[in-house]
């Protein structure tokens, strides 16, 4: 028990707790000072902004995250801390402040597959109410704020599961010891968690603007959206970080040998992926907190309806359409950011599955580039029916639909590695299949709404719906759970269940199809998003209610998939070191990996994927590694 | 190897003319029923882009499912498969092919969506969104109206604004769909085809009552629409225009039916006693009806949310409210 309460995570919680009621204290005694109107109705925006922002302060202070910088700004040495805690079980780092990499890989992951479950939790409620027109349980007010919350903590949990892979891998990958930054790396996943905190009180208080927060409704919205920009802003805040560390590890900490074209393929692809967290993920929020400062201060960026108080003040009317510029120009390319480790995930796992090298390596690693910077210039297809100018929707066009080029390279060289392979089909494999199937329709999917002229049929109908889930899953899910299957040997050193496995992929991959199609149709035939009841003229309520039953499916095969990994990591076989008999580094080390990963230097020899070739890809130098 | 691929590619041309059958004769039964000009130039690319779906879809689903049929590892064989690296041809044949049809589809797509936004119309509709209401006014015919009313063969343009947040004016038949953005005035461009009634759905989150933001569409002939012209002058009889002006204003939010929407029903709303949020309770009369329009935040039924927007004299006159009121008196339990 005091072992639990000296963890980083509930001192960290506890001075959230702590932090929160002192901000709103702070707001309270001030208004009074200054002789405002200090009751808590005409107080509690305020009181709730500088409570959000004093608590996440609260957390950071109390988890202990920051100990060790504040030594060293008072002068004290911080020396840094490595291995398993003294005197404490071996859970006890999991749940602190640690800064091993894989530590805090699978921080992140832990954190990202609980907020899966939550987020599809919410999604089978809102599902079962859309089942049949009318409003059977959930008012309007609620699902509203459930359809926004499902989305914004499904993106904060794949943000978190690209960091799972990312921390985990890249350092292994790379063969290094550890991240460039450890501090910084650790700083980075625990600002999510406070963060992840204030978006689930944003539950409790309620929004009714969806995940995008467009205002001027968000400026009008109920008291949790203000809970909402600010979780998010500091879900964001860990992603530029983190972005940093992947960059300067992948950049400057390869082992010896490993030239850029010689790197694993995931190394490439989380390095496409950093540059866009890394430069993009401001501007969202920026946005959100010049929506927060609107609400709080007044202050006119947005919204053009002016208070008495703003007219007063001589402000001019603000822009809506400037938000969603600002907007879509991270949340675009964020898009990029949780497909492009999934795409490098199917890229990294259908060589060791096909026996084969990868096809056209530097074409799939160049086309992972090339969708990162034409991810820049595309934010604009998110606006096409918003009253933007005609010049700059079809401008938008035309680069939009450049990113199927280097899309469809990355699929046609997949379907050149499996060819003339010898294939074999464990769960990561079928996983990796289902994304490429799953991948497939979502990309398809995706030209009918860059074009303009269809896209103003089709923007904001359930076609959309169909359309991102199944890039989402496709582009991220399948190949995250890929991945999970794919590395828990090397993980816990135990195997997961062949059998569990291969059922989860059965159930939720015909689910999801059937899923995906209902709802496009659902969108076809007229269906738009985002509203709690539907028109039962349109002729709609098959198709809800297969993806509702699909839907639950889904859930269903993903709790079958935490059991078995929870269940796994404690009671399966032992595994054996590379039971997939990969040439990836990580794979010639003893399964768990040691805590200094390698011993002694790497020495990259040949190509990554050369299977078939006798020469390995890397071998280990003689003599320890000193650093 | 040869043998392989030609296996394959059959599979690939089965597949194709399934699915691009499927297209022919299917593509009627995915969409609603075209009701507008514009849309015939959405519906002849949504079909092409159809086919091409289809295309693709076979190509990369056929050979996949060919290699996971025959590429398998047999028994306990532990060798590996054909060392191949890559092939440049290959490459830059996939990358090329592409970048083709994504030009041209760019350059179609130009040239439709700027003959749909021609500026040329035969007359013109405002249209005004409010949290969770539409208002049509004819500036022509110096008419408003709850019910949008539009005769076949006219090009239209529908000026949009918004008083409160972002809407979006969407007729699923007439295909095309434009934001309503409060400080801009938005415009779409429509030449209805087909007489009918149909809906107009707010297509862009708009808040608590955002599934039920619809209003009636009604398509008819030009000398019809003449008709219905001559008819929609304002009534002078108080309870038919405080009729109007609910059905034009209310009645998203209020039913007259006493069943449940975002505000209290009117059905025998005079005299009723009702209790605050506050905890005091009033029974309704005129005076407070016109508190109600005008201030609607300052007492706000128990139960219900304080998000009604206020109507100042702007937007309703002191006559068109005592009109509200006298047709509110005859809804009677």
């Amino acid at each position: 028990m005091m072992h639990v309460l000296s963890t980083g995570l509930v001192r960290g919680l506890l001075g959230q707790a702590v932090g929160f009621l002192l901000g709103i204290a702070l707001v309270l005694l001030g208004r009074s000072l200054l002789g405002l109107d200090a009751s808590w109705a005409a107080s509690q925006q305020p009181a709730l902004v500088s409570g959000a922002v004093v608590s996440v302060l609260g957390f950071m202070l109390a988890s202990g995250m920051v100990s060790d910088w504040l030594k060293e700004a008072m002068g004290q040495p911080a020396p840094m801390r490595h291995g398993p805690p003294e005197g404490r079980p071996k859970w006890w780092r999991y749940l602190s402040v640690d800064y091993n990499h894989k530590v805090i890989g699978i921080q992140y992951g832990a954190t990202s597959i609980i907020l899966i479950g939550l987020a599809g939790l919410v999604a089978v409620i809102f599902r079962i109410e859309l089942t049949k027109p009318g409003i059977d349980f959930l008012d309007p007010n609620r699902f509203n704020t459930l359809i926004g919350w499902h989305g914004i903590v499904m993106i904060a949990a794949i943000l978190l599961g690209v960091g799972g892979m990312a921390n985990y891998l890249v350092p292994l990958m790379v063969g290094a010891r550890d991240m460039a930054f450890p501090r910084l790396n650790a700083f980075a996943f625990w600002i999510n968690i406070p963060g992840v905190v204030l978006v689930v009180l944003a539950l409790f208080f309620g929004w009714d603007t969806g995940w995008t927060g467009y205002p001027p409704l968000g400026v009008f919205s109920l008291a949790g959206v203000d809970l909402f920009y600010l979780g998010v802003f500091f879900v964001g805040l860990s992603s530029i970080l983190g972005a940093v560390n992947i960059i300067a590890t992948a950049l400057g900490m390869r082992a010896k040998g490993m030239t850029l074209f010689r790197m694993p393929i995931f190394v490439w692809s989380m390095l496409a992926t950093s540059l866009i967290a890394l430069t993009a993920t401001q501007l969202i929020g920026l946005s959100f907190v010049l929506v927060v400062l609107e609400r709080t201060f007044d202050m006119h960026f947005f919204s053009p309806i002016l208070t008495e108080h703003a007219k007063a003040l001589g402000a001019p009317p603000g822009n809506p359409l400037l938000f969603q510029h600002l907007f879509w120009f991270y949340s675009h390319p964020a898009v990029y950011v949780f497909v492009l480790p999934g795409l490098g995930i199917i890229s990294e796992l259908l060589p060791v599955f096909a026996r084969k090298p990868l096809f056209g390596y530097k074409w799939v690693a160049m086309a992972s580039m090339a969708i990162a910077l034409v991810g820049f210039l595309v934010w604009g297809h998110h606006m096409f029916t918003s009253g933007m100018s005609d010049i700059m929707r079809v401008t938008m066009m035309w680069t939009t639909l450049l990113v199927a080029v280097p899309t469809g390279i990355k699929f046609f060289n997949w379907l050149a590695t499996l060819w003339g392979g010898k294939l074999t089909f464990p769960t990561p494999m079928l996983f990796v299949m289902g994304a490429l199937s799953i991948f497939l329709i979502g990309g398809l999917s995706g030209p009918p709404n860059g074009t303009v002229t269809t896209d103003l049929f089709l923007h904001d109908t359930y076609w959309i719906v169909g359309h991102f889930h199944a890039t989402m899953f496709g582009g991220f899910f399948y190949p995250y759970i890929a991945a999970v299957y794919y590395w828990f040997p090397k993980v816990t050193g135990r195997m997961y269940n062949e059998k569990l496995g291969k059922l989860h992929f059965w159930l939720m991959t015909p689910a999801f199809w059937a899923m995906s199609l209902s709802q496009m149709m659902a969108g076809l035939w007229g269906m738009r998003r985002r509203i709690v009841d539907y028109d039962p003229a349109l002729g709609i309520e098959p198709f809800h209610m297969v993806t509702t039953v699909a839907g639950i499916v889904i859930f269903v095969a993903m709790t079958i998939f935490v059991v078995n990994i929870v269940w796994s990591a404690v009671k399966g076989p032992v595994a054996e070191a590379n039971p997939w008999k990969s040439r990836s580094p990580e794979f010639q080390l003893p399964s768990p990996v040691p805590e200094y990963n390698y011993d002694r230097p790497l020495v990259v020899v040949s190509n990554p994927y050369d299977y078939g070739r006798p020469e390995p890809y890397v071998v280990f130098a003689s003599g320890s590694a000193t650093d | 190897m040869k043998r392989h691929l030609m296996r394959a590619v059959i599979l690939v041309l089965i597949l194709a003319g399934g699915l691009g059958y499927l297209v022919y004769t299917g593509f009627e039964v995915f969409v609603p029923p075209l009701a507008s000009q514009e849309g015939t130039r959405i519906d002849q690319l949504l079909r092409f882009q159809f086919f091409l779906i289809a295309a693709i879809f076979s190509l990369v689903v056929g050979l996949a499912v060919y290699a996971v049929l025959v590429f398998r590892r047999r028994g306990d064989e532990e060798e590996a498969g054909e060392y191949i690296h890559g092939n440049p041809t290959l490459e830059i044949t996939w990358t090329v092919i592409p970048l083709l049809i994504v030009l041209g589809l760019s350059a179609v797509t130009t040239r439709d969506f700027f003959w749909m936004r021609r500026p040329d119309y035969d007359m013109v509709v405002k249209v005004t969104g409010q949290q969770f209401a539409w208002i049509f006014e004819y500036p022509d015919y110096g008419i408003k109206s709850a019910e949008l009313v539009v005769p076949t063969g006219k090009r239209i343009k529908f000026e949009l604004q918004s008083v409160d947040v972002i809407h979006s004016f969407w007729v699923p038949e007439w295909r095309v769909k434009e934001d309503l953005v409060p400080g801009l005035t938005t415009y779409v461009y429509i030449t209805p085809t087909q007489e009918g009634e149909f809906k107009l759905r707010c297509a862009e989150l708009c808040g608590v009552g955002h599934a039920t933001m619809r209003a009636p569409v009604r398509v008819v002939s030009p000398e019809a629409f003449e008709a219905w012209v001559a008819e929609q002058m304002p009534p002078a009889d108080p309870v038919a225009l405080g009729e109007k002006l609910v059905s034009q204003y209310c009645a998203s939010c209020h039913s007259l039916d006493g069943s449940q929407r975002v505000g209290p029903t009117f059905l025998g709303i005079f005299g009723r006693e009702v209790t605050f949020t506050d905890g005091t309770t009033a029974t309704v009369d005129e005076d407070y009806i016109r508190e109600s329009i005008r201030e609607p935040q300052a007492k706000v039924v128990e139960g219900f949310q304080p998000i009604m927007p206020p109507f100042g004299p702007d937007r309703l006159s002191d006559e068109e409210v005592d009109a509200i009121i006298a047709f509110l008196k005859t809804l009677e339990k």
